[in-house]
């Protein structure tokens, strides 16, 4: 723990591919996070920035405050949503007039991860939302006249007009997105503490009380390499990938 | 992202124009046309506002709460408003640590910080697109890399290196070790590459220094990127948390993030005062937007960030 | 939005890695024979770092060669930032320690041998010896006690009294609390708030069955007969409505947070909570002992001193220091702000007064009845892993066997390492 450090090798892989029973779970709350949260985040993002863009009166107001909580400190923003969702919280009063007896998402695997997994999406989707409202800003009109002129539904000037032209952004927002969703800390961190059971320790987290709080730097470091080599593989893809369906002018 | 977006003729090009993806092309009497959109355009509205007063109900409760007693926080049936409106838990959290003082903190942080990377992220960024030097791809890769690289992973090398210069508990130890980087050099180098050759060129010829070149003809042109990258950055540091938490010792230097995690003390939680704080600091980094709003967007148009 | 200032300057930071990480050591200097040292402590709001300057400020009186350098932080960073320093060895010199952590820092704490504290005119005679025994590591002694933590059970008088149930006596039993927190649960309200933390349930594992978590010898024993009984019978009062469901959580004052606010009648916490008790609840309330299992009542203690780090460069000094800050005087000081409980016995009754005396028969019988609480050197990893399974484990989603030993398991094959 403390003192001298020493060299050894590869030992700390070793034992968290090996023996260690918490790092496989937390990659694999990492994933789910990753593959539930990204494409919520897109959708949502992609589906107001479109529906505030045309003329929506005021549209810069609604942007705004949909972008709030994305610079709001996330400590705050944790632990308001805290107070939200425990058991004699306001959702839960509000499940009450539904019928729910006992709301309790923060209580169960699978209600805990989904709560970290929308207050993230709050928290941050207002971000990919105002990029997406750059990009959509930015379409030339003359590009929907002339798919309006070749008779072309809604529908298709959206698929051939509006996502190719919308590419680069989404291509952007998707190397981000992914990067940091990998890397999700603070929402678990101050929201579930990781729990219940381990239920939403994620891999970032997981280094963190290795680190921090049981001063075990080697494991710490070892998870820190294993979650680079993977957000760097993503990402080498993901540009690799990018020739086909992104269209710079 | 590419070369192809360096020959854009003219990088102002005007970004905002009302456009509505509904239209319909077959033609319908006016009028009626008219009506339809307008009754459209209401529903659109109300539906609107009322998703938005939804998603605005966690900082709605979170004053809500900032205005309660104490002991009616976690009151069963929750209700919006307590037994009475108690302003003096915002002055109650001013003084039960030294917020005035967390708030000074975070904004000589952040501004600082934030000239600092506008500073070293256009020098890096003109670097990058326009100075040809050996090993440039490969340098440039290895800052986007470091894109990749949690922050909880950096702390603690950091930590060793600012106590061997002897800077822990300082601004330059808050503000020095993230005023390099990768995100901010990315933006503007991208967007330097939209910027013609021949703007430079002509300067070139009347026998300008590239630190001129730079400074009067690359900046004025990428105030919006610039823009946009310090209200990224501005945000970035008022909210750090992980860092100035292991870096600072003393309570007269912690920034706004530190100081509401004193309100969750040894000695039972004062949520009320916690909420009341969290309001508080959300004020600077949501003026900043608010007042920047109309900036935002067009700067993220045009950085490069809204992809074209 | 970490996002982008996430990232930069790993390589130097790896290149001052590499430089090598000599450690200023301490903290401490030594100029015209006046000795300064770093006092590291944990305090969050400012009257908590208000008491502190006060404690500085004695012990620069009885030593003027001495001057202390303050540096807080908030109870839950001070561990975090303890950590960080230790790894580049500039801690503190004297930093302060809780008794359930100490065995987990012992390495950056120098071993207090009778002659030392004799020298600094400390005697830990004059000390409550269950605190004594908690601030040791294998029989040497870590830090100096200043406070002490008897768990007790806070109730709300006034729901008692409505649901026309006597108040606790001094020898109320399992049974009683049972059928009180039966009695006191319904209409959205419960009998007892559970804190699903290592302590709270030591607490019942030791009235119940005269054992705790860990062995005397300092090995783990979660899955010990006692404490799955404890957690058994925790399970039971979730499942028949006299405690509410349980959120996982990072907040360790959920229960406490549900007893002010009038949703449970009972909690258990320490008597350092008083004090916040007293200031926010608007009911009558009380403090009882833990009820009494088949062996009579018995309570685990915990509390908090200071320790000289290993690498302090003046130890004489900062035990000099030391004796002052767990001083008679700096003990009736606190004691009399209600912020600390003194571990000096002669002080104990200083604390007695005003909103605290109701507390008086109940903490000098748990005084007598206290017990150590013991832990391990990966006590940090154990009460993680504990107050995150046993939301499940208390929500009826897992055994109490299934659930002690998880967490014993987990512990160690992390211990390994």
């Amino acid at each position: 723990m403390f003192g001298e450090r020493t060299f050894v090798g590869f030992q700390n892989f070793v034992t968290i591919f090996t023996s260690d029973p918490m790092f496989w779970r937390t990659v694999g709350n990492t994933l789910l996070f990753v593959v539930l949260y990204v494409p919520l985040n897109f959708v949502l993002a992609l589906g107001l920035a479109l529906w505030i863009s045309p003329r929506i009166r005021g549209r810069g107001l609604y942007r705004l405050l949909f972008f709030l909580p994305a610079v709001t400190p996330i400590v705050a923003n944790a632990l308001v949503w805290r107070l939200l969702v425990q058991p004699n919280g306001v959702f839960a009063d509000i499940a009450s007039w539904f019928g729910v007896e006992q709301f309790n998402p923060l209580g169960t695997e699978t209600g805990a991860m989904a709560a970290v997994v929308v207050m993230s999406l709050w928290q941050g989707f207002g971000y990919n939302m105002l990029v997406f409202s750059a990009g959509l800003d930015s379409i030339p009109d003359h590009l929907y006249e002339a798919a309006s002129l070749d008779g072309a539904s809604a529908p298709r000037r959206f698929w051939h007009v509006t996502l190719p032209m919308l590419s680069p952004s989404l291509f952007f927002a998707a190397v981000m997105t992914l990067i940091t969703s990998f890397q999700v800390f603070a929402q678990p961190y101050v929201l579930t503490g990781g729990g219940p059971g381990v239920a939403t320790t994620t891999m970032v987290m997981y280094l963190y009380q290795r680190g921090f709080q049981l001063f075990d730097l080697g494991t710490a470091s070892a998870v820190a390499t294993v979650l680079f080599a993977i957000i760097a593989l993503i990402t080498a893809v993901q540009f690799l990938g990018q020739r086909k369906w992104v269209h710079y002018e | 992202m590419s070369s192809a977006t360096a020959q854009r003729p003219d990088t102002t090009r005007a970004i905002v124009q009302p456009r509505d993806l509904h239209d319909e092309y077959v033609p319908r009497p006016a009028s009626a046309r008219k009506r339809a959109r307008l009754a459209r355009e209401i529903t659109s509205q109300v539906l609107l506002t009322l998703v938005l007063l939804l998603f605005l109900m966690p900082f709605i409760w979170m004053l809500a709460t900032a205005l309660k007693p104490g002991n009616e926080v976690f009151a069963s049936p929750p209700s919006l408003f307590g037994s009475e409106i108690r302003w003096s838990n915002f002055v109650d959290a001013w003084t039960f640590v030294p917020f005035g003082r967390f708030m000074w903190n975070g904004l000589v942080v952040s501004v600082l910080g934030t000239l600092l990377v506008c500073i070293t992220s256009v020098f890096a960024a003109y670097a990058f697109a326009r100075m040809r030097f050996r090993g440039r791809s490969g340098l440039f890769a290895l800052y986007l890399v470091t894109l990749l690289v949690p922050q909880e992973v950096v702390v603690i090398p950091m930590f060793i290196f600012m106590q061997e210069l002897g800077w822990q508990n300082s601004y330059q130890a808050l503000i020095l070790p993230w005023a390099f980087t990768a995100f901010g050099t990315f933006l503007l180098r991208q967007f330097f590459l939209t910027v013609p050759r021949e703007l430079e060129e002509a300067a070139t010829v009347d026998g300008a220094s590239r630190l001129r070149i730079l400074l009067t003809i690359i900046v004025p042109i990428a105030k919006p990127a610039i823009g946009v990258l310090a209200v990224f950055t501005f945000i970035n540091y008022w909210n750090s948390f992980l860092w100035p938490l292991i870096i600072i010792s003393t309570q007269d230097m912690a920034t706004v993030p530190i100081g509401l995690n004193s309100f969750l003390g040894q000695q039972g939680n004062q949520w009320q005062l916690l909420m009341a704080a969290s309001t508080i600091s959300m004020l600077p980094t949501a003026l900043i937007v608010i007042l920047l709003q109309r900036h935002l967007v067009k700067g993220i148009a045009l950085s490069g960030l809204g992809g074209r | 939005m970490k996002r982008f200032v996430g990232a930069p300057l790993a390589a130097v930071g790896a290149l001052a890695l590499l430089a090598g990480c000599s450690g200023g050591g301490g903290g401490s200097t030594q100029e015209d024979g006046v000795t300064t040292l770093t006092f590291s402590m944990w305090a969050g709001s400012t009257p908590e770092t208000e008491a502190l300057e006060t404690l500085v400020g004695l012990v620069e009186a009885e030593y003027p060669n001495i001057q202390l350098e303050l540096e807080t932080a908030p109870f839950n960073d001070y561990w975090t930032r303890l950590a960080a320093q230790a790894s580049g060895g500039t801690e503190a010199c004297i930093l302060g320690v809780q008794s359930p952590r100490a065995t987990s820092i012992r390495e950056l704490l120098l071993p207090l041998d009778d002659r030392m504290l004799a020298d600094a005119g400390i005697d830990l005679a004059e000390f409550d010896s269950a605190i004594v025994e908690g601030t040791q590591v294998d029989g040497e002694q870590v830090a100096v006690p200043y406070d002490l933590g008897p768990l007790i059970v806070f109730y709300n008088a006034d729901a008692f009294a409505e649901a026309g149930l006597d108040a606790p006596a001094e020898d109320w039993t399992v049974d009683d609390f049972s059928e009180a927190a039966a009695a006191l649960s319904g209409d959205g309200k419960y009998g007892y708030a559970i804190n699903p933390t290592v302590d709270t349930t030591t607490a019942w594992s030791l009235t119940l069955g005269g054992e705790q978590g860990v062995a005397a010898d300092g090995s783990l024993q979660l899955t010990d007969p006692a404490m799955v009984e404890a957690v058994a019978y925790l399970q039971g009062l979730v499942a028949d409505g006299s405690a509410p469901q349980l959120p996982a959580t990072s907040d360790s004052y959920n229960a406490l947070n549900s007893f002010v606010a009038g949703d449970a009648a009972m909690a258990i916490d320490g008597p350092w909570q008083l004090a916040y008790v007293a200031e926010q609840v608007a009911f009558e309330y009380g403090v009882a002992l833990i009820p009494a299992g088949p062996n009579g009542s018995a309570t685990p203690v915990a509390g908090s001193g200071y320790g000289v780090s290993a690498s302090c460069e003046y130890p004489e000094e900062a035990l000099q220091a030391i004796s002052v800050l767990t001083g008679p005087e700096a003990q009736t000081a606190l004691a009399e702000q209600g912020r600390a409980f003194p571990s000096r016995t002669a002080e104990q009754p200083a604390y007695y007064q005003g909103a605290f005396a109701i507390a008086e028969d109940t903490l000098s019988a748990a005084g007598a009845t206290g017990e150590a609480l013991r832990s391990t050197a990966n006590f940090t990893q154990v009460n993680t892993l504990f107050n995150q399974y046993a939301v499940s484990a208390l929500n009826g989603d897992m055994t109490a066997e299934d659930f002690l030993g998880t967490v014993q398991s987990q512990t160690e094959a992390g211990a390994g390492q």
